[in-house]
C-alpha cells in the first residue's frame, strides 16, 4: 500500500493505492477505484467505469453467456438450436449461497451449451454461445 | 451459576471475533469450531483453540451437527455458542447440544422448534391475538394446491422456504405466468440451504415497513423489550441497513408493538435473545416471524442502550442474572449499521471473492467495526459474501447518517469490491434521508442496482502517475518493524 499527497488543480488530495497483478486499486476523495490492468488505455477504463449494472445478464460480450462470478450452474433451461428471446433466464447459477438468474441480452439461437447442471464454473467461463437467426 | 469456562463457537467470520471478544471480557476460553478453508481468518487468530470440523462445504463443517458436537466435546467446552445462520436455528443441535452435557447458549430446542416451525408460531401468535400476515402453511405441498393458495390470497404473494430466513429461498409471485418458476426455484435454494423443500406463501405487503423488536428473556423468566430496529433496506429481501430506533415510528403504535412482542415471547417461556419480526403497513402490524437466535444487526441495539447482547446471552445461558434487567431500560441517540458485502456494485451486486490485500476503518468516537478479515485474508466463493459490518451512532438520526457517510468514505477495501458506493448512494437518497422508505425501497429505486458511477476526471490523472511509477515503491512506502513477525 502506497500513500500520496497529491496536488491537482490546486486542491490537495490523500491518494492510497495498491498495484496487484490485477491492476490497480486507488482510494481517493472518499471512493475506491479499481483499474484493471487488462484495461490499460484511458478510453476503455472510461468506457468499463460507465458500463451500467445490467441484472445478471453475465457481462454480455453480444453472443456469449458468461459467468459473472465463480459458482456453481444449478440449471440449464436450453439445449442447443433452442431459439431464446432477450431476458429469457437461460442458466440459474448459486454462488455464495444466493440463487442468480443469468438472462440472454439478445434474441437469437442456441449455438453452444458449455454447463452441466451441478458443476462448478469458474469466472468469466463462457456458458452459453448464442447467434443471430436472419429475420 | 458460573459453570461456563470454556466455549465452542460453531461459526466464523465477524459473529465468531464478536462472541470470542465478548467471552475475553468474561474470561472464558474459547475454541473456535472451524472448516479447513477458514484457517486464514480473524477468528481463527484470537480464539484460545481451534479444532478443524471438516472441509469448505457446509454440510461437511459448520452444517454437520455431530461433527461441530464431537469437535466440541474433545476440546473440552462446557458450552457451544452458535452464532446465527448455520446451526444457530436447528433444535437437534440444541438437543445434540445437551445430550452432550453441553449448555447450548440460546434457546430452548423446545423454543426453537416452536417458532422455526411456521405453523406453530403462527397459532401461537395467533392464540394471544397478535395479527399475522394472511398466507398458507400447511403440509400440502403439491404444486397445484401452493398455486391454489397463492390465487385465494391475492397478488402480490411470496413464496418461501419454510425452514428459511436470511433472504434464502424466498420469491415474490406477481402474476401467475411466473408462480409456477417460483415455486420451483425457491424449492430448490430451500433445499440447497435448509436441507428441506418445504415452502409456504403470505401475502406480500408492498408498502411496508420491516421493523423488528429485540426481546430477552433473562434467567428469572421475566420477558424484556429492548426496543426495535428498522430494516426496510433490504435487496433480495436480504437486509443492507439497519437502524436503532425505528426511523418513523409513533409512540403509541411502538407501545402497541414492544407490548405484543413481550406477549408472544412471554407466552413461548422464551429465554436469551430473540427478534420479532413485523411488518408496519399504515396503523396496522403483522407478525412475520420470530428469529430464535441473535440477530446480525444486534450492535444498533447495543449501541443504543448501552448493552452488551452476547454477553447477556452467555449469562443468561449459565444461570446468572443480567444487571440491566431491573432498570428502566430508554434508548438514547441513533444507531445505524450498514453491511459490507463482497460484490461488485456496478455489475449490478455480483459476488467480488479474492485476496483482501489491505484494509484500513477509520476509528473515531461512535464508530464500531465489526469483521472478521485482516488484510492478506480471502474471500472465498463457499460463505456468506458479507464480510463486515460498519456501525455509527450519534445524538439523532440527521447526524448519524452523516457520521455513516463520513465512515464509509474512508475505510479502505482493496482486493475484493464492495458495495461502499452503493450504500453511499442509498445513505444520500431523500427517502432514506427523511426515513419513509418501505421494504420496497432498492426495489422501486434501484431496481438495476446502483446507478453508473461518474468518477472525477482527476482519477485519470493519478492512475496515470502512478502507473508509470516503479513498482517497487509500492512494498517499500511503510515500512513495519512487524512485517513478516506474525505467524499464521
Amino acid at each position: 500500500m502506497r500513500e500520496l499527497r497529491l496536488e491537482i488543480n490546486g486542491r490537495v488530495h490523500r491518494v492510497r493505492s495498491l498495484r496487484t497483478s490485477e491492476g490497480l486499486w486507488l482510494h481517493f476523495d472518499g471512493e475506491t477505484y479499481f483499474l484493471s490492468a487488462a484495461n490499460s488505455t484511458k478510453a476503455k477504463r472510461r468506457a468499463d467505469r460507465s458500463r451500467g449494472p445490467g441484472a445478471m445478464t453475465g457481462h454480455e460480450s453480444g453472443n456469449c453467456i458468461v459467468a459473472p462470478m465463480p459458482g456453481k450452474v444449478k440449471k440449464v433451461n436450453v439445449k442447443v438450436g433452442d431459439m431464446v428471446q432477450a431476458e429469457q433466464i437461460l442458466i440459474v447459477m448459486e454462488a455464495m449461497k444466493m440463487e442468480y438468474n443469468l438472462a440472454a441480452s439478445r434474441s437469437g439461437r442456441v449455438k453452444e451449451v458449455n454447463a452441466q447442471e451441478g458443476s462448478q464454473v469458474e469466472l468469466d467461463r463462457v456458458l452459453i454461445e448464442l447467434e443471430a437467426v436472419e429475420p | 451459576m458460573g459453570k461456563i469456562r470454556k466455549l465452542a463457537i460453531a461459526n466464523r467470520g465477524e459473529v465468531a471475533v464478536r462472541i470470542i471478544r465478548a467471552c475475553q471480557d468474561m474470561g472464558i476460553e474459547t475454541v473456535l469450531l472451524h472448516s479447513d478453508v477458514d484457517a486464514e481468518t480473524l477468528a481463527y487468530r484470537l480464539a484460545d483453540e481451534r479444532m478443524a470440523i471438516g472441509p469448505a462445504p457446509v454440510g461437511e463443517s459448520y452444517l454437520n451437527i455431530a461433527r461441530n458436537i464431537d469437535a466440541a466435546k474433545a476440546a473440552g467446552a462446557d458450552a457451544i455458542h452458535p452464532g446465527f445462520g448455520f446451526l444457530s436455528e436447528n433444535d437437534d443441535f440444541a438437543e445434540a447440544c445437551e445430550k452432550a452435557r453441553m449448555i447450548f447458549v440460546g434457546p430452548s430446542p423446545e423454543s426453537i422448534r416452536l417458532f422455526g416451525d411456521k405453523i406453530s408460531a403462527k397459532k401461537l401468535v395467533e392464540s394471544v391475538r397478535v395479527p399475522i400476515v394472511p398466507g398458507y402453511n400447511g403440509d400440502d405441498q403439491n404444486e397445484s394446491r401452493l398455486l391454489a393458495e397463492i390465487e385465494r390470497i391475492g397478488l402480490p404473494c411470496i413464496v418461501k422456504a419454510a425452514g428459511g430466513g436470511g433472504g434464502r429461498g424466498l420469491r415474490v409471485v406477481r402474476d401467475m405466468a411466473g408462480a409456477k418458476e417460483a415455486i420451483e426455484s425457491a424449492r430448490r435454494e430451500a433445499k440447497s440451504a435448509f436441507n428441506s423443500e418445504k415452502l409456504f406463501v403470505e401475502k406480500y405487503l408492498d408498502r411496508a415497513k420491516h421493523i423488528e423488536f429485540q426481546i430477552f428473556g433473562d434467567s428469572s423468566g421475566r420477558v424484556h423489550s429492548l426496543f426495535e430496529r428498522e430494516c426496510s433496506v433490504q435487496r433480495r429481501h436480504q437486509k443492507i441497513i439497519e437502524e436503532a430506533t425505528a426511523a418513523r415510528l409513533p409512540e403509541p403504535l411502538r407501545e402497541k408493538m414492544a407490548k405484543a412482542a413481550v406477549l408472544i415471547a412471554s407466552e413461548a417461556k422464551y429465554r436469551g435473545a430473540g427478534t420479532i419480526e413485523f411488518l408496519v403497513q399504515g396503523e396496522d402490524f403483522y407478525f412475520m416471524e420470530m428469529n430464535t437466535r441473535l440477530q446480525v444487526e444486534h450492535p444498533v441495539t447495543e449501541e443504543v442502550l448501552g448493552l452488551d447482547l452476547v454477553k447477556a446471552q452467555i449469562l443468561t445461558a449459565d444461570g446468572s442474572a443480567v444487571l440491566w434487567a431491573g432498570e428502566e431500560l430508554k434508548p438514547r441517540g441513533h444507531a445505524i449499521e450498514c453491511r459490507i458485502y463482497a460484490e461488485d456494485p456496478d455489475r449490478g451486486g455480483v459476488p467480488s471473492t479474492g485476496m483482501l490485500h489491505y484494509l484500513s476503518w477509520p476509528h473515531g468516537p461512535g464508530r464500531r467495526f465489526e469483521f472478521g478479515f485482516e488484510s492478506g485474508d480471502a474471500v472465498t466463493p463457499y460463505y456468506d459474501p458479507m464480510i463486515a459490518k460498519v456501525i455509527v451512532w450519534d445524538e439523532n438520526r440527521p447526524r448519524a447518517i452523516r457520521k455513516m457517510r463520513e465512515t464509509l468514505s474512508e475505510c479502505v477495501i482493496f482486493g475484493v469490491k464492495t458495495n461502499i458506493p452503493f450504500l453511499q448512494t442509498i445513505l444520500r437518497h431523500s427517502e432514506f434521508v427523511d426515513g419513509t422508505m418501505t421494504t420496497q425501497f432498492i426495489e422501486k429505486h434501484f431496481k438495476n442496482g446502483m446507478p453508473p458511477r461518474e468518477s472525477p476526471e482527476d482519477i485519470e490523472t493519478v492512475a496515470e502517475m502512478l502507473l508509470k511509477s516503479p513498482a517497487a515503491e509500492e512494498a517499500s512506502s511503510h515500512p513495519s518493524p512487524w512485517a513478516g513477525v506474525r505467524e499464521r
